[in-house]
C-alpha cells in the first residue's frame, strides 16, 4: 500500500515550501516532493544570492565616493570572487533554514520528480515510488527562455544560474534583456568594471516599469557607463576566439559586439512537461498551467501556485497563491489576489519599485488618470545620503481619487514600496494616503510630497 | 534553563574547561581550542550558520569572536580564555552541523594563541559546569 498524505506538493521554492508549512500547520499530513534544493531559485538561483553580489556592488559604490565624506583613500581593490563566494555562502545558509523549517513541521521530504500518476496517486522518479493524497499542490517553478536558434551553451551563452557561478566579472559582457534581471546583473558586473551593453527588443529598459521610471533609470545607468541598446534585436551568437561575437540589428543598422559572456534574461517558461498533467487532465494554456482565483486547476484536487501558472512570476506571488491555495484546501474561504496590487522590486542601484497600474495601463483601463512625480533632489535625507537620485510617481483617477499605481526609483525604494501596496490593496484614495503622517527625514517623504501634491497641498515641489 | 531536553543526555568533557557562556576551551600544545558545549550545542538545535572570525583577530577572555545561528535563534560566541585566533575551522562553512554531531570533536571552532599567562580561574570544570548548567 502505498504512503497516504492530505496533501501532496511537487517543488520545494518559496511557493511550494510556503503551501507544505501552512499546510502542516493546519494539520494536514503533507509531503514535498523537491528534485533538486529546497528554497527554489529564489533562495539557489535568484532572489537572494544576486541581493548578496548587489549589496558589494553598493559598498564599491560608497567606497568609490570616499572623497565627497572625506576618506582619503590610495584606491581599493574589488575581488568578486570573495564577493561571489559571500553570495553562495549566503544562498546556503537560506536553504538550511529552509530544510530545518520542513523538517520541524514533521513535512515527509522525498527528493526527486514527483509525475500524476492517475487517480490520486504521484509517482516518485528515480526511486519509482507511489505515494497518494488527497491534494496535489504543484509548484514546480520556471526555466530561464532561450533565445529561438541560440541557445545558452552554460559557457559563453549563460543564464543567471551560470552567471551566479562566475568567479570574475567578464571584461566585456553583453546582456540580452532589460529587464529587472539583466539590468542587476548588468549593474553589479559594472560596478566590476566590466565592460556592459545590454540589449532590448522593446523601445525601453525595464519595459514593465512606468515609462517615466524606465527613462530616468536609463540615465542613472549610462552614467554608470552601461551602454543600453533599445530596439534591438539579436540576430546571431557566434563563437569567436576565447568569446562571442554578437550581431545586433538596432533600426537600419547592424553592429557585431565582442564579448566573453553573453547573459540571455529575457523570460521564464514553467516546468510544465514531464508531470503528466495532460493525462491527468490539468489544462495548459501556452505551457502554463490554467488557474482559477482559488488556486484551482482544471482538476478538482490539484492546485498550481508560483512560476508553473505563468502569473506575476515573483517568489512573492508563488508565497501568496499558496496561502490562497492552502486555504481552499483546508476549507477556509479566500479573496482572489489581485496581481496588479503585487509590489515589484529591482534591485539595481538606484532601486526600482512598483505597484498598480502604470500611467498608461490606466488609461488603457479607461481612467481619467491624475498623476504626479515628485523628485528625490530635495528630498533631505536622500541628500544627506549623496543618493539624491530619484523619484517616485503616483497615478490616480481623476474622479473618484483612487490611487491606482506608485512607481518609485531611488535608495531604499524597494523597502519603501510595502506601504503603498497596502494602500492600493485597500482601495485608498490620494486624500486617505495624504492624511497619513510620514516620518522626517526619510525617503519616503518623496510619497507623501507626491500625495500632497496631488491633494492640492505640497509645500516642497 | 532546560526546555526540557533530557539533561541526562548531555555530554561532558572532562578534557576541557567551560565557561559560564557555553564555550569550552580545551589547551594543546601551547594553544586554546574552543568550541561551544554539548549543552549549549543541544539548546541551540540545528546549527544553519557560524559568523566566524578571521585568523590573527585578537579578543579579549569575555569578549564576544564569533555567532552561531539555528532555526531557533542567533547567538553569540564568547571566548573563554583571551588571545590572538590562529586557525579557524573553516570546514564549519560548509558543514556547521558539525557543532551538533561532535561538539567537543569535530565541531571545534577556533584555535587561540594565548597572550602570555591565560587567566582560567574564570572557568569551569566538568562537574562544576554540569552543577551550573543543571
Amino acid at each position: 500500500m502505498s504512503e497516504n498524505y492530505d496533501m501532496a506538493v511537487i517543488g520545494g521554492g518559496p511557493g511550494g515550501y510556503a503551501a507544505a508549512v501552512l499546510a502542516s500547520r493546519q494539520g494536514l499530513k503533507t509531503a514535498l516532493v523537491e528534485r533538486e534544493s529546497l528554497g527554489g531559485v529564489c533562495a539557489n538561483w535568484g532572489c537572494v544570492p544576486t541581493k548578496a553580489l548587489l549589496r558589494n556592488a553598493e559598498v564599491i559604490h560608497l567606497l568609490s565616493q570616499g572623497r565627497t565624506f572625506g576618506f582619503q583613500t590610495q584606491g581599493f581593490s574589488a575581488d568578486y570572487q570573495a564577493a561571489q563566494k559571500r553570495s553562495r555562502q549566503v544562498s546556503i545558509r537560506q536553504v538550511r533554514r529552509v530544510e530545518a523549517l520542513v523538517k520541524s513541521c514533521g513535512i515527509a521530504l522525498h527528493r526527486g520528480e514527483g509525475v500524476l500518476a492517475g487517480g490520486r496517486e504521484i509517482l516518485l522518479q528515480p526511486e519509482g515510488k507511489r505515494i497518494s493524497a488527497e491534494h496535489v499542490v504543484l509548484a514546480t517553478g520556471a526555466r530561464p527562455r532561450q533565445l529561438p536558434g541560440l541557445p545558452c551553451d552554460g559557457e559563453r551563452v549563460i543564464s543567471f544560474r551560470q552567471a551566479l557561478q562566475l568567479t570574475e566579472a567578464p571584461a566585456k559582457v553583453v546582456v540580452i534583456g532589460a529587464g529587472p534581471i539583466g539590468m542587476e546583473f548588468a549593474t553589479l558586473w559594472a560596478r566590476y568594471g566590466s565592460q556592459v551593453t545590454v540589449v532590448e527588443m522593446l523601445p525601453r529598459i525595464l519595459p514593465l516599469e512606468d515609462a517615466e521610471i524606465s527613462a530616468e533609470a536609463a540615465k542613472a545607468y549610462q552614467r554608470v557607463k552601461i551602454r543600453l541598446m533599445t530596439s534591438a534585436a539579436v540576430h546571431d551568437i557566434a563563437p569567436s576566439g576565447q568569446g562571442v561575437t554578437v550581431e545586433v540589428e538596432q533600426g537600419k543598422g547592424r553592429e557585431r559586439l565582442a564579448a566573453d559572456k553573453v547573459l540571455v534574461a529575457i523570460g521564464f517558461e514553467a516546468n510544465s512537461g514531464g508531470l503528466g498533467l495532460e493525462e491527468a487532465g490539468v489544462a495548459l494554456e501556452r505551457g502554463r498551467v490554467v488557474v482559477d482565483g482559488q488556486m484551482r486547476t482544471t482538476q478538482s484536487h490539484v492546485f498550481a501556485v508560483g512560476d508553473v501558472t505563468g502569473k506575476l512570476g515573483l517568489a512573492h506571488t508563488a508565497s501568496a497563491q499558496a496561502f490562497v491555495a492552502v486555504q481552499t484546501i483546508a476549507g477556509r474561504p479566500t479573496r482572489p489576489l489581485v496581481y496588479t496590487d503585487i509590489p515589484r522590486c529591482t534591485y539595481t542601484s538606484p532601486e526600482i519599485a512598483s505597484v498598480g497600474l502604470t500611467q498608461v495601463q490606466a488609461e488603457d483601463r479607461g481612467h481619467a488618470v491624475t498623476a504626479v512625480t515628485s523628485p528625490l533632489a530635495p528630498n533631505g535625507k536622500a541628500v544627506a545620503m549623496n543618493e539624491a537620485v530619484g523619484l517616485v510617481k503616483i497615478v490616480a483617477d481623476a474622479n473618484s481619487h483612487q490611487v491606482l499605481g506608485v512607481h518609485m526609483m531611488g535608495p531604499h525604494v524597494t523597502e519603501m514600496i510595502a506601504g503603498a501596496a497596502g494602500a492600493l490593496s485597500q482601495g485608498l484614495t490620494v486624500g486617505q494616503m495624504a492624511s497619513v503622517v510620514y516620518p522626517h527625514p526619510t525617503v519616503s517623504e518623496a510619497l507623501m510630497e507626491g500625495l500632497h501634491a496631488l491633494a492640492g497641498h505640497a509645500v516642497h515641489i | 534553563m532546560g526546555d526540557g531536553s533530557d539533561l541526562a543526555e548531555i555530554k561532558f568533557d572532562d578534557m576541557v574547561l567551560y565557561s559560564r557562556e557555553h564555550a569550552w576551551a580545551r589547551q594543546e600544545d601551547g594553544l586554546f581550542t574552543v568550541g561551544i558545549s554539548d549543552f549549549a550545542q543541544s539548546q541551540l538545535g540545528g546549527v544553519i550558520y557560524l559568523e566566524l572570525p578571521q585568523e590573527d583577530d585578537e579578543f579579549e577572555a569575555g569578549e564576544e569572536f564569533g555567532v552561531v545561528e539555528s532555526s531557533k535563534v542567533a547567538s553569540s560566541l564568547f571566548a573563554p580564555v583571551g588571545g590572538r585566533v590562529v586557525v579557524v575551522n573553516w570546514e564549519l562553512e560548509d558543514n556547521p552541523g558539525m557543532v551538533n554531531e561532535d561538539p567537543y570533536g569535530a565541531g571545534w571552532i577556533i584555535k587561540i594563541q594565548p597572550k602570555g599567562q591565560p587567566d582560567l580561574s574564570r572557568l569551569l570544570d566538568a562537574a562544576a559546569y554540569s552543577a551550573f548548567v543543571v
